[in-house]
């Protein structure tokens, strides 16, 4: 039997396969550091690591910090663990009590599907792409809570 | 404080904070007013300025300048750590001291390969102290014939 981890970040439900998630935490304290890849600049510290913080709730633009109610959901990729910023209410579901769709061409590159659940549409994320795109570091891509893409400066003034 | 092995010395820029060796201090100054000149810098190298110190005039590097940081607190308000380096004093300028630690009391954090692979984060070295990241100030990095920047 496969599962998911469903959460909610921003306006968006999002899924991610149970065998990737490592474990989830609440109430880590955010630092800052300079020189992350584009899309990221806080971390969150597990066992010595440091891990990035993906998905992150925002108030205005501004990321909360060292918010007690926050949950991150500790995921394994290819480039390490990260930590996906979720609001409270995650939980996991066993496929087959929700609906599975995969399209045949990703809409975007870390989606991999939609898993559809008791009338919530969750995205189902790509977390090794996810990663891989933010470590190519030019900031063309970043998941933000909207799960839209963020053109960089260089792309808005091309008008791509 | 050169001579004083074993210990480190932790300031925070923007917000972050990071750790020396104090080995390579030479003394911290806390007032900055009158001793700067500010018509001698260079900022595409991160001088922000020349600094009086001990009858001498040394560059005034601005860390936050190549690391992409913004210092909430006015220059005029923040210290200045003077180094000695390869060819002679310099100074770097940071928001705040907070003091010394030894050596021992800080463990080096694991960096994940997606730092690793950033260009800017490439070489860095974080230490944890209290399971909270401290980046270590590496001078090599900002002022020198072997500065490498970030």
């Amino acid at each position: 039997m496969s599962a998911f981890g469903l959460f909610h970040a921003g306006d968006h439900d999002y899924a991610v396969p149970l065998a990737q998630i490592r474990k989830i935490v609440q109430g880590n304290t955010l630092f800052p550091l300079p020189l992350l890849p584009a899309g990221i600049d806080h971390v969150l510290v597990h066992e010595s690591t440091l891990v990035p913080i993906l998905l992150r709730r925002r108030d205005g633009n501004r990321l909360e910090h060292d918010s007690e109610s926050e949950y991150y959901i500790l995921v394994d990729s290819e480039f390490g663990s990260l930590a996906l910023a979720a609001q409270p209410g995650s939980r996991i579901v066993a496929d087959h009590k929700g609906i599975l769709s995969v399209a045949r061409e990703r809409e975007t590159a870390w989606q991999v599907g939609t898993f559809f659940y008791q009338g919530r549409a969750y995205k189902i994320l790509d977390i090794d792409v996810l990663a891989m795109e933010i470590s190519r570091g030019n900031g063309s891509i970043c998941l933000t809570l909207s799960g839209a893409r963020r053109l960089n400066e260089e792309e808005a003034a091309a008008g791509r | 404080m050169v001579g004083a092995p074993g210990k480190r010395l932790i300031f925070t820029l923007a917000g972050i904070r990071f750790v020396l060796d104090l080995d390579h201090v030479v003394e911290v100054l806390e007032q900055l007013a009158g001793r700067l000149d500010s018509r001698r810098s260079d900022l595409r190298k991160g001088i922000v300025g020349a600094l009086d110190f001990r009858h001498t005039v040394i560059p005034l590097i601005d860390p936050t300048l190549m690391l992409g940081l913004v210092s909430a607190a006015h220059i005029f308000q923040r210290s200045v750590l003077v180094l000695c380096g390869s060819e002679g004093n310099w100074a770097v300028l940071v928001d705040r001291v907070e003091g010394l630690a030894p050596a021992d009391s800080f463990r080096r954090a694991i960096i994940p390969p997606l730092f690793q692979s950033a260009p800017g984060f490439a070489g860095a070295e974080v230490v944890l102290a209290e399971d909270a990241p401290l980046m270590v100030f590496e001078p090599e990095r900002f002022y020198g014939i072997n500065r490498d920047l970030p």
